[in-house]
């Protein structure tokens, strides 16, 4: 079969369009989830902000077994947000996602964030997306290596267009999911993302997420006002990673019969709270604008942050399908909203405008929780569309992502992944590996160096001083060449004695590695040669030391001891 | 379930083509879901209009649920600002407004909003700058009257902080603007009053008493600008016209007609009765001079307080008519006597009556 789309396509350009395909689908699958999610809401709690007493106890409850019942017996692969389930898809299921798992994922989750579960429908768009590439990929057939990376390319696009914030998809997806730069994949991410946000804005408009009164910053001492934040932000975080660390795994010992009815014991647990603080159910949008307005006073606040914390735990750790996205924002917009409201009483007139600090706040949890600072920063400026705001997202969103680091040695998905027994890649862990560099292992220069201006006889001489079996030769002209103590005496019986030892040694290809260089490149190098000097970059005729396959194995021998 | 196999470009052309019922269906239902959202955007907007009067809290959560069916709605977000207004949530209300001025900023009606919010919290800068903004910003309709009055309101403003000169210049701007409502130009021009910009007012409500010659109130105003100017015939036509009942009108009603009737100088006086009138003013001196050179407190044989001034008192009183007729300088003398009994004892012996007032006019103003 011909598997080229034509015969001046390569691989890689098939991916590409595939991807704006993908983004396309994504993006009114999209459209079409968030309209049911909103529809199932008005039919189940109403179209008011604070449905009435029977609903809001009934619906989240019911709607909860008759979700149990879905994820358990039909669509076991929609249990959680998504994320884990896509990483799984790139590294340990070859890309594949079932098309069940999308439909499953579509319904079930808008049947639970339409009912009131505390959860958000962004990392279930994320997964839908993905799912949609993956069924793509595998029809168009495409290789092994691309199908892994097409699941992420449709969770961009998934990811996109329900944040309605192309660059937070594809930051997300290039610092969660895939961890690395290349071009190839960055490329269908980025198109995936920006077709499936033209898609979902063609239909629902351009309207950002968050409609925020203009940031600025009343004081430069509101600045420490931004890094507490960071810091209790920090530690909201912690204790809802580890609430949810310690209670998921309990949850899913109890007996399986037990499982039909964990969400609709937390849908009832939502409800009654909902009773007197309805702001906590769903994904808590309208809440989070009201909160950016100055609505709630710091009490209220502290308790609504409070109170999604546990609800969330519960729709969560219940297995109920939905994401932490959006639960994380309202967290995060009720605690930044609170710092500011605190700050007015304590600095009156020192305070900038309290959406602001809702903004950032979104920010810093984001950042504390799923551990993705890169997206937390620009998901902040994107939907706010002001770049000013950066300083003060910056300072909170770092402090928040080193003291949850601090405290919290995993970040939430690789929790949840271990626990579910699937060991995926930790994005942050391999950001913070330590890379080895040749000037770790390098070796000093004393006594393997011969001069090529020497006559052979000399450079015997010199040889038997020491006590390798390979020698580097400066040949001059910030050329290197090698040459073995056999071929040493070799060329001793051989040849003229009196000559010069550059005649008989050729010059290195690249005879050089930098102190700087990974360890990887260098040993690309050394399989060429058993030994190659080390150079100063400034200077290529200036050694600083030398390296040999040995001096790297030394390098990891120590380092594992270490560890 | 299998599918059949195609090859790529077969699976691309499908994939392409199966997006038009793709795109067709979604915007089905995205037609649908409008429509609902907006019509349940427009009930509870409407929820929210009839709360607003009497019910502005259910107002405020009312707008709030409409937003969340159509959070591009800005009227209804002003609606929601207004609600939280008038529910005392300013701070609140103070966000909703802001983000709309992001997003419109030129918006008339969301800056002079604002500018109330400023206001009452008494922050004149941003009130005025506010204030300004909604003068030259755009408004869907009766424009003009709304920058009126955002011109008033920050005039008023500045009045209230003791700014006159800039609520002066507020109040001029809208001059030329005024409708020809006779109420209208008498209320910018009492603001004119209390910028101290009485000649622009006074014309302003003479332009208010030919709109309606009945206007009591222009006629009082217009009234007292005229006493205080010195034009003491004007004052008591307007405070004829006016019928005055309040006692400072009433009293300046009184002095302007003792003013009148006792000025010696006035024109075209027979000399008779510029005598007649030099007497009558000091006699109301000697009465003043009486009651402060023996007030009611004094013992019994008490010395006399202002010796000199009475005996020069009594020796122009022993000067007859004629003579007062024949020389115009002993006349002036009467009168420079009887101005300094009513200047001394001003300063010295408490609170006069309206004649005495006059007489104290009349002296302010000199002898002519």
């Amino acid at each position: 079969m011909n598997l080229r789309l034509r015969p001046s396509l390569s691989e890689e350009q098939v991916l590409l369009i595939v991807a704006v395909i993908v983004g396309i689908y994504s993006g009114l699958a999209v459209v079409c989830f968030r309209i049911a999610i909103e529809w199932f809401h008005l039919r189940a709690l109403g179209s008011t902000l604070v449905p009435s007493f029977p609903r809001v106890v009934v619906v989240p409850g019911g709607v909860g077994l008759v979700v149990a019942l879905l994820v358990i017996r039909f669509f076991p692969a929609v249990r959680g947000s998504g994320v884990n389930q896509t990483k799984a898809a790139l590294y340990i299921y070859d890309g594949f996602i079932s098309f069940r798992t999308v439909v499953g994922k579509f319904i079930t989750s808008a049947l639970a964030i339409g009912s009131g579960q505390s959860l958000g429908p962004e990392d279930p768009a994320l997964q839908i997306g993905a799912g949609i590439a993956s069924a793509l990929g595998r029809r168009l057939k495409l290789s092994r290596s691309r199908l892994r990376y097409v699941a992420p390319v449709g969770a961009a696009a998934g990811l996109a267009a329900a944040f309605n914030a192309p660059i937070t998809a594809v930051l997300f997806v290039i610092e969660e999911v895939i961890g690395r730069w290349t071009a190839g994949v960055l490329g269908a991410v980025v198109l995936a993302a920006v077709s499936s946000v033209v898609t979902e804005q063609w239909f629902l408009g351009d309207q950002p997420l968050f409609r925020v009164p203009p940031y600025h910053l009343e004081h430069s001492s509101e600045l420490l006002a931004y890094a507490i934040l960071g810091v209790i932000g920090g530690g909201v975080s912690i204790v809802f990673v580890k609430l949810v660390a310690t209670l998921r795994p309990r949850l899913r010992a109890l007996p399986p019969w037990t499982w039909y009815l964990q969400p609709a014991i937390a849908g009832v647990l939502i409800g009654i709270v909902a009773l007197w603080f309805p702001q906590v159910l769903g994904a808590g949008y309208d809440a989070m604008d009201q909160a950016m307005h100055d609505a709630f006073g710091w009490r209220m606040l502290v308790a609504l942050c409070v109170l999604k914390l546990l609800a969330t735990t519960a729709s969560f750790v219940a297995g109920t399908p939905g994401g932490l996205f959006a639960p994380t924002l309202f967290m995060g917009a009720m605690l930044g909203a609170a710092v500011c409201a605190v700050e007015r009483q304590v600095a009156p007139g020192m305070t900038g405008p309290i959406g602001s600090y809702a903004l950032i706040g979104m920010g810093t949890l984001f950042a504390g929780i799923l551990r993705a600072p890169m997206t937390s920063v620009f998901m902040i400026v994107e939907v706010s569309g002001n770049y000013s705001i950066i300083l003060p997202v910056m300072i909170s969103n770092t402090l928040a992502y080193v003291v949850s680091r601090q405290f919290q040695r995993h970040p939430l998905f690789d929790v949840l992944s271990r626990q579910d027994g699937t060991d995926l890649p930790s994005m942050e862990e391999e950001r913070e590996a330590e890379v080895h560099t040749v000037e770790d292992a390098m070796r000093t220069v004393d006594g393997i160096m011969l001069n090529g201006a020497e006559p052979i006889e000399r450079a015997i001489a010199a040889a038997e001083q020491a006590s390798g079996e390979f020698f580097l030769v400066r040949l001059g002209g910030g050329a290197w060449g090698g040459i073995s103590r056999a071929a040493l005496l070799a060329l001793h019986s051989s040849a003229d004695g009196a000559r010069p030892l550059t005649s008989a040694v050729a010059p290195f290809a690249r005879p050089y590695l930098y102190p700087d260089q990974s360890i990887e490149s260098a040993l690309r190098a050394l399989q060429e040669r058993p030994l190659l000097p080390v150079v100063h970059r400034a200077d290529p005729g200036r050694v600083v030391g030398l390296l040999t396959l040995d001096d790297v194995l030394r390098l990891y021998r120590v380092g594992n001891a270490v560890a | 379930m299998e599918f059949p196999s195609f090859d790529r470009r077969t699976i691309v052309g499908l994939s392409i083509g199966a997006l038009i019922p793709a795109f067709a269906l979604t915007h089905t239902v995205v037609a649908r879901y409008r429509v609902s959202r907006h019509r349940l955007a427009e009930e509870w907007s409407a929820r929210g209009e009839r709360d607003l009067s009497d019910a502005p809290e259910a107002a405020v959560v009312d707008f709030q649920t409409a937003l969340s069916f159509s959070p591009d709605r800005n009227d209804d977000r002003l609606r929601l600002a207004e609600a939280l207004m008038q529910a005392h949530h300013p701070a609140e209300a103070r966000a909703q407004l802001l983000t709309l001025w992001a997003e419109q900023p030129g918006n008339g009606r969301i800056n002079l909003a604002l500018a109330r919010l400023a206001a009452e919290d008494g922050d004149v800068g941003h009130a005025v700058r506010y204030y300004h903004a909604a003068v030259d910003g755009s408004w869907d309709s009766g424009a003009q009257a709304a920058r009126r009055e955002a011109r008033i309101e920050s005039a008023k403003l500045l009045l209230a902080h003791g700014q006159l000169v800039r609520a002066q210049s507020e109040l001029i701007g809208i001059i030329s603007d005024l409708p020809s409502d006779s109420g209208t130009i008498t209320s910018v021009a009492a603001l004119l009053v209390s910028a101290g910009a009485d000649s622009r007012a006074r014309a302003l409500l003479d332009r208010a008493l030919a709109l309606d010659p009945g206007n009591r109130d222009a006629a009082r105003l217009a009234g007292q600008i005229a006493f205080r100017s010195g034009d003491y015939h004007g004052a008591r036509e307007y405070f004829r016209v006016a019928e005055v009942s309040d006692a400072e009108s009433k009293e300046m009603l009184a002095i302007s007609e003792d003013v009148i009737a006792l000025d010696p100088f006035a024109r075209g006086l027979v000399h008779t009765d510029r005598v007649s009138r030099a007497r009558e003013c000091l006699e109301i001196a000697a009465e003043r001079l009486h009651r402060c050179q023996l007030p009611a407190t004094a013992p019994p044989g008490a010395p006399l307080r202002y010796p000199d001034q009475a005996a020069r008192l009594e020796a122009a009183r022993k000067l007859s008519v004629r003579q007062l007729t024949r020389d115009a300088e002993a006349l002036d003398d009467v009168m420079t006597l009887a101005f300094d009994i009513e200047k001394i004892q001003d300063a010295q012996c408490g609170p006069m009556d309206a004649r005495d007032r006059a007489l104290l006019i009349l002296a302010q103003r000199g002898v002519r």
